[in-house]
């Protein structure tokens, strides 16, 4: 592996990769001698769920499931689950050996497809003050959670999938990249890492868009793509897939090429909410294939469950 | 959902093989006068049995990786009343619903944009298209049903539930199926009518919306949150009885179950007592008839039964029975239950759960 990663990094100089990194964190162009990757996981994967599951289940699944990372919702206007946790209860989390995602669901785009949804203004301006609140709100509360000693980390804002016909340029895809790019912005400050969560069709691809065009846009360190479909033809067959990829050849590849956040940079959503059983405990979860930064019982830390052969 | 569906039928396995007798009116399982409520498809394997529903002592239906069943003699023999489009993918079906009379209804995957609502009557399916929005990220969810009369129906689809969002449409019909208007709904979950007015849903959060207990008095135009007393996880609708709207909730820390009464059809409850959990305990199923209440947690090594006579103000405890794995189960009455094993096997009991036989589904 550490073979493998100096002569990704030295045939990612020869062609400029870092030169593209300096500019927007998170991108670059890859060697086209690494563009063949074997999808093959290699390690355990992570869960998000709405409901928090009690302490026995998580043990259980601990013991018994190929998920070691836990996605936990840590607040945000749009958020209404029982993630948001004790100290107490994450801190149990952390001595079953659990890793966690914290998520914050704040302001959605003016144009995000499912209604009744807190939204920011398509004013670029409005859009941008409304990323700087909530990164700030997500850093209050991640403080709040956590209060375990835990410094610098990392915190995923979700953005749902929004409908702009003019994406990358609307009105709309112009105010969510200003929101991210507040988002990223504010946690940097703090000495965070940042994540995004979005939909590989509409937040993701926007963030592509705008990171391979070389704009101003301060990307985040990592992306977290949403696409759905490698679990069958009906709702009902969802289920852990042990190959999944984050490089995914028919859900996230055609929307964020492998060049862009390939770096232990990526999560991948593969699978919306389902029931799976391990070890005789169901819970509800969304399944995430993770090649990124996760947060640890102490600090943030890469969670290489996916194989990356640019790595 | 399917977990709910799950621990429903734990509750009613369980106490059916403790000899106890059991309530399955207005919820899942009943007899021939009750309403039908069937929601969400729980995975199978090839060969296997994913899910079954006795309708009466002698009707019933079970859905495998085969296709969909139809039984007329208590699971003897077996007709094939798969719909068309899940001929080949039996999983594409999103939610089944029957009425003892052989009527029913299926919900199946079309595309990205379109589901199919297919109504058999007699021997024969037909089906109509419906739209909702596209899914969010690609795939619409398990669809719950009820049907109060062969008239009378409402359908809840997921549009596609994901973390803190669970989008959803509500469908309703009142020429038996034969067309469908939309209409609005809080969000996702398990939806339960009494009659064309009264219906309640156990809905998932949604973004700002919180998920709980809804109720609607006009058919499933309006919805509004129910007012209960104190915090509670609400996973699944009430169970009416005598003009009593009974639900039993987890709080949100599962360290108890609180047991909370209507008698206004859903406008007004009350705590009637609170139950601690065991040790261990994951997730909460119930049953309620009249007086009778009984409460099932499930529980890492197993589960925890207990039963109150008394309306749910006192409760005690039960053995299991030993039972476990049971993937889903329904009740016609106390007497004859089916139970669909983890291992995809459909087990009948015609006394209340005392011998089992194995049901051979095609």
């Amino acid at each position: 592996l550490f073979i493998r990663r100096v002569a990704t990094w030295i045939a990612c100089v020869a062609t400029a990769c870092l030169g593209a990194a300096a500019l927007v964190s998170g991108g670059g162009p890859l060697p086209s001698a690494a563009a063949d990757p074997v999808n093959v996981a290699v390690g355990p994967q992570g869960f998000d769920a709405c409901t928090r599951p009690p302490l026995s289940s998580m043990s259980t699944w601990r013991q018994n499931s190929p998920y070691r990372v836990y996605g936990l919702y840590i607040g945000g206007v749009n958020q209404r689950c029982s993630g948001g946790g004790t100290n107490d209860y994450i801190a149990s989390l952390h001595n079953q050996g659990w890793d966690v995602i914290p998520i914050y669901v704040g302001q959605q785009p003016p144009c995000v497809g499912q209604p009744g949804l807190a939204t920011f203004s398509t004013d670029p301006t409005a859009a941008w003050n409304a990323g700087v609140r909530d990164a700030n709100d997500a850093i209050a509360q991640f403080a709040t959670t956590w209060q375990l000693g835990a410094p610098p980390g990392v915190i995923y804002v979700d953005q749902e999938p929004f409908n702009d016909p003019g994406l990358p340029n609307g009105p709309c895809s112009v105010a969510a990249i200003n929101y991210l790019g507040a988002w990223t912005t504010v946690l940097h400050g703090r000495g965070l890492k940042a994540g995004v969560y979005g939909a590989a069709g509409s937040t993701s691809r926007l963030m592509y868009s705008y990171v391979s065009r070389g704009t101003s846009f301060r990307a985040p360190d990592n992306i977290w793509i949403a696409s759905w479909g490698p679990c069958g033809p009906g709702p009902n067959y969802c289920t852990y897939l042990p190959n999944a990829s984050v490089f995914d050849g028919s859900f996230v590849r055609p929307y964020v090429p492998d060049s862009y956040w390939f770096y232990d940079q990526r999560l991948y959503q593969y699978n919306g909410t389902h029931t799976e059983t391990w070890g005789g405990v169901g819970i509800s979860i969304d399944s995430d294939c993770l090649d990124g930064q996760v947060l640890g019982p102490s600090a943030p830390k890469i969670k290489q469950a996916c194989a990356n052969p640019y790595r | 959902m399917t977990r709910r569906l799950t621990l429903v039928a734990v509750v009613i396995g369980l106490l059916a093989l403790a000899g106890v007798a059991v309530y399955a009116g207005g919820g899942f399982g009943g007899g021939s006068s009750r309403a039908v409520v069937s929601s969400g498809v729980a995975p199978g394997g090839p060969g296997s049995v994913a899910k079954a529903e006795l309708l009466d002592g002698t009707h019933g239906w079970a859905l495998g990786s085969h296709g969909l069943f139809w039984t007329s003699d208590a699971g003897t023999s077996w007709a094939s009343v798969t719909p068309p489009s899940a001929s080949a993918s039996p999983e594409s079906l999103n939610g089944v619903a029957f009425l003892p009379d052989g009527r029913g209804w299926a919900v199946a995957s079309e595309s990205a944009s379109a589901v199919r609502v297919w109504r058999r009557v007699g021997d024969s399916w037909t089906s109509s298209l419906l739209h909702p929005p596209a899914p969010v990220t690609g795939q619409y969810g398990p669809a719950s049903l009820s049907f109060v009369d062969p008239m009378h129906g409402w359908i809840v689809l997921d549009g596609g539930s994901h973390g803190p969002f669970s989008p959803a449409t509500l469908w309703r019909t009142a020429d038996g199926g034969a067309s469908w208007a939309r209409l609005s709904v809080p969000g996702s979950g398990v939806v339960h009518f009494v009659s064309p007015s009264l219906g309640f849903l156990a809905a998932r959060p949604n973004g700002p919306r919180a998920g709980g207990l809804y109720v609607t008095h006009d058919g499933g135009v309006s919805w509004s949150q129910a007012a209960l007393p104190s915090s509670a996880d609400v996973e699944q609708p009430p169970s009416i009885a005598a003009g009593v709207a009974t639900v039993v909730a987890p709080n949100l820390d599962r360290t108890a179950a609180s047991v909370f009464t209507s008698t206004d059809d859903g406008r007004s409850w009350k705590v009637v007592a609170q139950k601690p959990a065991p040790p261990g305990a994951t997730d909460l199923s119930w049953t309620a008839a009249g007086s009778t209440v009984d409460l099932v947690w499930s529980t890492v090594r197993g589960a925890a039964v207990a039963q109150s006579a008394d309306g749910g103000r006192t409760f005690a405890d039960r053995s299991a029975g030993g039972v476990a794995q049971v993937l889903s189960l329904s009740a016609s009455d106390a007497r004859h239950v089916w139970t669909v094993s983890a291992a995809g096997a459909l087990l009948a009991s015609n006394d209340a759960g005392a011998t089992w036989h194995r049901l051979s589904v095609p």
